[in-house]
């Protein structure tokens, strides 16, 4: 069987789906706070009594204790149960709070389906310090929607975890403090471009898109400048030189995980 | 992009920390139009998001550069959206959802319309049992071709075709009812 054995979608049916498809589906406020709760859910947990210490129990507990309230509780629950247990099928499920619900059963699949990357959970320390503690996770009115949450966002760049009291401080060499300077500063100029594009100001990205150009000609932001850059003049009606630019981008970068984002601005447009 | 540089260990590798971000923000609204298509109701969409992209992130470094994206995602939102419906309280999906306020347009009347087409389409959608809805989803709704989504879902080529044709039905009578439902011609 091959795709012109089904037959053609009814013109009414595709005209609904496109125009299910053109509506845009979550606000930038929304995608900040979920972002919010993704940078303090994968950023490495402490030394010291972290929910990743004793294995994916800990880090479905850590998860399932942060969780926020009601449906949105049980479901992050459950998700990290899944993402914990692993395609052996040895999911761990613990309700801190509330009464335990039936045991999320892992599925099998395939190994080596992209069904099986999405199900394969702990490898060991990696899902947990994924998982994290998210209890570690609130800032009013910023991230994460779990209220319980004590501790407040960790730094948003972790810097190497915490020296316990009695062991030996350790230095990083001058070259690779630099470099994480530079990044940071590379960081806070693009999120000020991107910034920009979200609230529909594509004409103060580019000014910082060009200020990143002049200051960082080949820092390891480029990819990412060049990017935003071709969104930003696609939002601003310059097409022809957001097409020119796209053009020059996909040599550049052929496999860029920005090419659908960039794609889809030069087909939107303004 | 940068290769991620020796850090010691605990550290967050923030090169590889921009390439997910950017890969978050490009990809962000395409992983909640999944889910909600896949019967995510919109007072947990948040949470089941967040939870999916910190999964994704562990597996990120595994991403085949070569593969499409969106793809590799779905398959995450499926997941993630099978686990969800298992819960027994989220197994009675509700249909007229309210969605997200829309953005400010130019065009009020076709912004309306589409918002009650997308209505429109997420209750029926409903209607078509999970597995053949999420084949329905990734072959008319995101494009891919049947052997991509067979490699998703990990099924037969020839299941993901039989699926399309028979959820294509389900889906246009699930249409039918709804307009009647709403008084629509």
């Amino acid at each position: 069987m091959t795709e012109d054995s089904l037959e053609p979608l009814d013109p009414e049916l595709r005209r609904l789906l496109a125009a299910e498809a053109r509506f845009p589906a979550e606000s930038a406020a929304t995608r900040a706070r979920v972002w919010a709760g993704v940078e303090a859910g994968i950023a490495p947990t402490p030394p010291d009594g972290g929910g990743g210490a004793d294995g994916g129990t800990s880090g479905a507990t850590g998860a399932a204790s942060g969780a926020g309230t009601g449906a949105g509780k049980l479901a992050s629950v459950a998700l990290a149960a899944f993402a914990a247990g692993g395609i052996s099928g040895a999911a761990i499920y613990h309700a801190s709070v509330e009464p335990p619900e039936p045991s999320v059963v892992q599925v099998p699949v395939p190994e080596g389906s992209q069904l099986s990357d999405a199900g394969a959970g702990a490898d060991g320390p990696g899902d947990e310090a994924a998982i994290a503690d998210s209890s570690a996770s609130s800032d009013a009115g910023t991230a994460v929607r779990r209220p319980e949450a004590a501790s407040a966002l960790p730094e948003r760049r972790r810097s190497p975890t915490q020296p316990r009291a009695d062991q030996p401080t350790s230095e990083e060499p001058p070259a690779a403090e630099a470099d994480r300077s530079q990044l940071a500063r590379e960081r806070a100029i693009i999120e000020v471009a991107r910034a920009g594009i979200a609230r529909g100001h594509p004409g103060s990205a580019l000014s910082a898109l060009d200020r990143h150009a002049r200051e960082f000609p080949h820092g390891r932001l480029a990819e990412e400048r060049d990017g935003l850059r071709i969104i930003a003049l696609a939002k601003a009606g310059r097409s022809s030189e957001a097409e020119n630019e796209a053009a020059r981008f996909r040599d550049r970068y052929p496999n860029s995980l920005l090419r659908p984002a960039i794609e889809a601005a030069l087909g939107s447009g303004p | 992009m940068s290769g991620a540089a020796e850090q010691p260990a605990g550290a967050v590798d923030t090169g590889s920390l921009e390439e997910f971000r950017s890969m978050f923000d490009a990809e962000f609204s395409y992983v909640c139009r999944a889910l909600r298509r896949l019967g995510v109701r919109s007072a947990d969409l948040e949470d089941v998001a967040q939870e999916l992209f910190i999964t994704v992130h562990a597996k990120f470094v595994d991403y085949d550069r070569q593969r499409p994206i969106r793809s590799w995602l779905f398959a995450f939102a499926f997941r993630a959206a099978s686990n969800y419906h298992r819960l027994a309280r989220h197994r009675r999906e509700v249909s007229g959802t309210p969605l997200s306020e829309p953005p400010s347009t130019d065009d009020p009347e076709g912004a309306l319309a589409d918002r009650q087409a997308q209505q429109l389409v997420l209750t029926a959608l409903q209607s078509v049992p999970f597995e053949r809805r999420s084949v329905l989803i990734m072959h008319d709704i995101d494009g891919f071709t049947a052997p991509e989504v067979a490699e998703t879902l990990s099924i037969p080529v020839n299941t993901v075709y039989s699926r399309v044709r028979i959820a294509r039905g389900e889906l246009e009578r699930a249409l039918r009812r709804e307009r009647l439902r709403r008084g629509e011609p």
